[in-house]
């Protein structure tokens, strides 16, 4: 793995200001990402999973700055996006693009699948219009629409059609990379396959690059070549598809992974399941050392006195964990 | 408001998607309601009416009598009949002719004044909801102040400074009227802002480079500016009675201008003798303002493609 990656993140850090209390400051600010950092290699997908609230669309949101981070730094090709001028960055947004998960507030109910498709190219100039259309119907026909449907409203597609719709305008300026937030939870199950497989196809033949963020580590195994799985605003365990799911080492990891249903009703009976206990502590008061430590079945004293870094304990991939567990995976497909 | 859905939705498949535009849309919705031709009846006649009254009154002047509203002293205050369909004034004159010629001025202040309240709100709004921070405490505030002003002291503040030698013009009540409305439209343009604004649509907006001109002309003023719209038809009823109200404290428009504001309150001190003077000029006011109130309901639900 000596491909340089497209997108670098390191130590991305980013705190929400509290406000409120009769003494301005004096509420400490909510850290919803603290020091994460994220590779994806060019045509490949990264995957980020965790619970709600772990801070994984605060990631998305800050890489491509509609949020300002508070530290760290996000190389792309070679320059740091966190450091670009405001016509820089307008240029380098052209090559990252997002996909939103509501597919239906992420769509402006005002414009024609024709305007927002071809918004993008109006934003970044060029193309006349004979040519835009074009554009968007090769856009439409790409993502599986009818390209007759480019007059119609949002509102007169389904959310699956709407998702598609979102997924051709993040394409049309054929970006390098696209940031996919949660992009298939809104759907239906049946939906999300199509939608999942739409975006595969779509890596295929367009060499695109995806950070693919879910909550659902069956979408997430399907797409992704690399996994990294976030607990309360850091990465608890890193590495490859087949690495985190064959061979999850952190505790958290493997409790994720034990309450993924099996369909075979003779396994479903057999399996091992690490049921949590209690809630995502919050941000703004994490626990001290490791973080995982208040819902661990293994904590000792030193996880409540040191954290633990992300680092292969010989497993082939990353965990950050003082008791990493080597044992055979609990299977889930 | 749900009942059209069904119906509409069938008008909009049955056109050929390639010909559809938002405009010729929201006209296919609104040629199937009742109410939107009841209201488009009151605006165009109160609307003709302003620009010519003189299709609404026969006879038409004469040379003693360039007004056409026929004035005779002697028959002063009488009530309705075949001849005075709405009677007759303090000075005698035709007030039919009278209440028909009011039309112009009132409506030419209602609608000037709601603009200038229009404008001014969705400006200041926009840049408060937008870029909020400091920019937002100042406007926000600013808007506050003038809450807290009792509307007749600012109008009669705002008058006072407006008027000159020569005397009080329409303009000025135009003005008074725009300077005191705008906050209250802040406040409601402001709000629909920050809804929208946190909408992924214009996050997505963001994520392409769109500038912050753009998001706030093409993603955020049509899905906000509906409610403002409302509100400022439904105003401008409101504000043909502020401007009785003025008129009434003699602070309004100047007295020789026929208006429906001036009619009312100088109808006022005589509603046991006559009420017809308060009333003609007053189911005017009311049909006309409905007339607008009618038109931006309608409107605002045929642009809402949600309703389609």
């Amino acid at each position: 793995m000596t491909i340089e990656p497209l997108l670098d993140v390191r130590g991305l850090v980013k705190e929400f200001p509290q406000s409120g209390g009769i003494i301005p400051g004096r509420l400490s600010p909510i850290r919803a990402v603290s020091g994460v950092d994220v590779q994806v290699l060019p045509g490949q997908t990264h995957g980020l999973v965790g619970e709600s609230g772990c801070g994984k669309s605060t990631v998305a949101r800050t890489i491509l700055q509609l949020d300002k981070p508070t530290a760290g730094e996000a190389i792309f090709e070679g320059r740091d996006l966190f450091k670009l001028n405001k016509s820089d960055l307008r240029e380098a947004r052209k090559d990252i693009q997002i996909v939103f998960q509501d597919p239906f507030s992420s769509l402006n109910p005002r414009m024609t699948v024709q305007s927002i498709i071809e918004e993008p190219f109006v934003i970044h100039g060029g193309a006349h219009k004979s040519e835009r259309e074009a554009e968007v119907k090769r856009l439409l026909k790409q993502v599986g629409l009818n390209p007759e449907h480019a007059a119609r409203y949002p509102h007169q597609f389904s959310g699956g059609q709407r998702q598609r719709v979102g997924i051709a305008r993040a394409l049309a300026l054929q970006p390098k990379l696209i940031i996919a937030d949660e992009p298939v939870s809104a759907l239906d199950v049946s939906i999300q396959a199509q939608v999942v497989n739409l975006m595969r196809d779509l890596q295929r033949e367009l060499n695109v690059s995806y950070l693919f963020i879910a909550h659902d580590l069956a979408v997430v195994r399907h797409i992704s070549d690399v996994v990294s799985v976030m607990y309360l605003g850091k990465i608890v365990e890193t590495g490859s598809r087949d690495d985190i799911y064959e061979n999850p080492t952190h505790p958290y990891t493997q409790a994720l992974l034990s309450a993924v249903p099996e369909p075979d009703p003779i396994l479903e009976r057999m399996r091992e399941r690490r049921v949590l206990v209690g809630d995502l502590p919050s941000p703004a008061d994490p626990p001290s050392g490791c973080r995982f430590r208040t819902r661990c079945w293994k904590a000792t004293e030193l996880c409540a006195e040191e954290e633990p870094a992300l680092e292969d304990p010989g497993v082939g991939h990353s965990v950050a964990c003082h008791h990493p567990e080597v044992e055979v995976a609990i299977s889930s497909r | 408001m749900t009942e059209p859905k069904t119906v509409d939705l069938e008008a909009v498949a049955a056109i050929d998607p390639a010909r559809r535009t938002f405009w010729g849309d929201a006209w296919r919705i609104l040629r199937r309601r009742w109410l939107f031709w009841v209201s488009l009846f009151l605006i165009v006649t109160f609307v003709g009416m302003a620009i010519v009254p003189g299709l609404y009154v026969w006879p038409s002047p004469g040379p003693d009598d360039p007004s056409g509203l026929y004035c005779f002293l002697a028959d002063a205050r009488q009530g309705p009949s075949s001849e005075h369909w709405f009677g007759t004034d303090v000075q005698g004159c035709d007030y039919y002719a009278q209440v028909t010629y009011g039309a112009r001025v009132s409506l030419v202040v209602a609608l000037f004044a709601t603009m200038i309240t229009v404008v001014v709100g969705i400006v200041l709004g926009s840049l408060a909801g937008y870029y909020g921070g400091a920019l937002d405490s100042v406007i926000s505030r600013t808007a506050d102040g003038f809450f807290a002003l009792p509307y007749l002291v600012g109008a009669i503040i705002v008058l006072s400074a407006l008027t000159t030698q020569e005397g009080r013009e329409i303009w000025h009540v135009t003005v008074a009227i725009g300077f005191l409305g705008w906050p209250s439209v802040v406040r409601l343009y402001r709000s629909t802002v920050l809804q929208v604004k946190g909408l992924e649509y214009v996050q997505a907006a963001k994520a392409l480079g769109a500038g912050d001109g753009r998001i706030i002309f093409r993603h955020i003023l049509p899905n906000a500016i509906a409610p403002t719209l409302v509100y400022s038809t439904i105003s401008m009823g409101g504000i043909i009675s502020v401007e009785a109200t003025l008129s009434f404290l003699g602070i309004g428009l100047p007295i020789d201008s026929i208006s429906w504001g001036n009619m009312i309150s100088e109808a006022g001190t005589r509603i046991q003798q006559s009420p017809h003077l308060l009333f003609f000029p007053s189911a005017y006011l009311i049909f006309a303002s409905l007339g607008f109130v009618l038109m931006g309901e309608q409107l605002r639900e045929a642009f809402d493609p949600r309703f389609r």
